[in-house]
């Protein structure tokens, strides 16, 4: 591990979320249309309420006083992203709170499994580079890699949930699930889980296959591989314990790289699924012209993305002694 | 979606997959031109019973008012295909500029703009997508503008990092030493070296487009009566097309984009292969 490193890889994360922040603000202020027709109308929320909303966030007074009242907000806790259009009088935070848990579930345990698969593929076609199997492994990965991951997901429902009954047709949970013993509760929201999970693991899953692949293969030209299988090392002891070691590396910020990647994927698999993830919720937002939720969803999401790219430089500095 | 700078590598049989690529893509602007020619069906007419299952009269079945999913899989070529073009063309023009000006100038110009090529690269598309086009209304124009927006740093980093090699390399002095201005040199010079480069981000760019554009569609942000891949999809979405069992309508579309994707990539990965000779044999 390196303090510098991490200062500058924080450093970066921060500055990151002060575009996101500006972003965050200026976008609906270019476009066509008033702040206070956005975040405040008085023709969809109480005319108390939107002249409340108007004042706390300064929706009638210059831009700057705007952008400071907006960081103000923003910087509170818990912050203050306006009122929500559609759950009115729900201020926005609370509403995506709400949902967040499902989605990160989602994207936690897809990311993880997506990589494991992804490393593991990569590997064995790594080793069988310019084979018939490298072939036709790499070729359906790519194309696996190029479908819409919704239109999986509806596919994968279709099958699974509608010709053969054997998984929920959407829903996290099933209802009254409290009265029920824990372990079988655990198992309800793990099998309606399954699905969009495998979607985005699916879908996904090339993003680590084919670098791991490419790495192996030029770790296997290496002059240290040439060196253990000298020494007589079996085939799988070289590829494992030499050469998919040192492909490892790359592959942790390759997380972090690909997750702006899967939670876009993820919050439209979700609506397939109806699972009321942040996904779901954005579906909401959008038919309903939520423009407070939806700022509030593009933040809460950006920061989230910038947090675990954060944590990947943050583990890669501590397993790889070369970051100085 | 750094790592497709690394597809390159692949030993696919060699020329075959451009070949394919471009037979691919041949296909459905073939079917986008002429689709009046090879359906008997209007894309919004009602030629059938709702919902009826794939027959000799309705290749692909029909939707919930009976109106043909064929026709409106080749109809919707034109919409998808026309944004998957556009957008591909647009972002990397935007991004060769970005990436050539960020790599020639260096110091604070190339650090401000790759950080914002950075945090375009880094945050989730969608979510960024979404906002943009929920204020500008739901057209295939907008589309095309938020795709654009969401695509171009992907270009920008990688004709960035090669201008960073070419501007050191030996002919890029001998012009500077017979007086050839910054502009010149960028313009004549370093570009036509990264042309084969540029043209293979620009053919991958089509494949994020015509994803793009679906998802956006999916979601409600496209203009719902255009026929397109994308709002077939959003419709078949909106009326449980998946719960009633009419897998019919889901298949094609998505097959199609998925098709049109991979042609692209092949396509990419052929062009770098073939001018980078580095890879040759690999």
């Amino acid at each position: 591990m390196n303090r510098g490193y991490l200062i500058r890889r924080a450093i970066y994360a921060f500055v990151t979320f002060l575009i996101v922040l500006v972003l965050n603000f200026a976008i609906p202020r270019i476009m066509p249309g008033s702040p206070v027709q956005y975040f405040a109308n008085p023709k969809i929320l109480p005319s108390i309420e939107s002249h409340l909303l108007t004042q706390r966030f300064g929706l009638d007074k210059p831009l700057w006083d705007q952008f400071l009242l907006y960081i103000t907000g923003v910087f509170k806790w818990p912050p203050d992203l306006g009122v929500s259009y559609t759950y009115y009088p729900a201020p926005v935070w609370s509403v995506i709170m709400n949902y967040l848990p499902w989605t990160l579930l989602l994207v936690g345990s897809a990311t993880v499994v997506t990589a494991v698969v992804g490393i593991l593929v990569g590997i064995w076609i790594g080793s069988k580079q310019g084979t018939k199997t490298d072939t036709v492994v790499t070729s359906v990965s790519l194309f696996f890699w190029t479908m819409p991951f919704f239109w999986l997901g509806a596919i994968l429902l279709w099958f699974f949930s509608i010709y053969l009954h054997v998984f929920p047709a959407g829903g996290a949970e099933s209802m009254n699930l409290s009265g029920m013993p824990i372990l079988s509760q655990v198992g309800d929201i793990a099998q309606h889980a399954f699905l969009p999970a495998l979607t985005l693991t699916l879908a996904a899953f090339a993003g680590y296959s084919l670098i791991m692949r490419n790495t192996i293969v030029e770790e296997l030209g290496q002059d240290y591989v040439t060196v253990a299988t000298a020494k007589g090392l079996s085939h799988r002891a070289v590829l494992f314990k030499h050469a998919a070691r040192n492909a490892l590396l790359p592959m942790i910020t390759l997380i972090g790289l690909n997750l702006g990647y899967v939670v876009s994927g993820a919050l439209l698999v979700e609506v397939v699924f109806s699972y009321p993830g942040v996904g779901w919720l954005t579906y909401q937002a959008v038919l309903s012209h939520d423009y407070p939720l939806l700022q509030g969803l593009f933040l809460v999401l950006s920061v989230a993305v910038i947090l675990a790219n954060f944590l990947a430089d943050v583990v890669y500095s501590f397993v790889d002694p070369r970051i100085k | 979606m750094a790592f497709m700078q690394k597809f390159s590598h692949f030993k696919l049989p060699k020329d075959r997959r451009v070949l394919v690529g471009i037979s691919i893509l041949g296909f459905f602007t073939f079917v986008a031109v002429f689709a009046p020619f090879l359906t008997p069906y209007g894309p919004h007419q009602v030629s059938g019973p709702p919902y009826a299952s794939p027959s000799l009269q309705h290749w692909m079945g029909t939707d919930e008012l009976g109106q043909d999913i064929m026709s409106q899989v080749l109809y919707g070529a034109r919409i998808s295909l026309t944004v998957g073009f556009s957008v591909a063309l647009a972002a990397t023009f935007i991004g060769s500029l970005v990436g050539l000006v960020s790599g020639f100038y260096r110091g604070a110009v190339d650090e401000t703009l790759m950080r914002l090529t950075d945090v375009v690269l880094i945050l989730p598309a969608l979510p960024l997508a979404v906002i943009l086009a929920a204020y500008l209304g739901p057209s295939v124009q907008t589309i095309i503008e938020v795709l654009t927006v969401t695509g171009w740093p992907l270009v920008a980093r990688v004709v960035r990092s090669q201008t960073l090699s070419l501007r050191e390399r030996p002919f890029v002095d001998a012009e500077r030493v017979i007086g050839a201005g910054n502009g010149r040199i960028m313009f004549r010079v370093i570009i036509p070296n990264l042309l084969s480069l540029i043209a293979a981000n620009a053919v991958l760019a089509i494949t994020g487009a015509v994803v793009g554009e679906a998802g956006l569609d999916f979601i409600g942000l496209g203009n719902p009566s255009v026929v397109s891949w994308g709002t077939m999809l959003y419709w078949s979405q909106n009326l449980n097309a998946i719960l009633r069992g009419a897998w019919w309508w889901i298949l094609a579309p998505g097959l199609c984009i998925a098709l049109v994707g991979l042609g692209a990539v092949l396509i990419s990965i052929g062009i770098e292969n073939i001018f980078n000779p580095r890879l040759r044999g690999r």
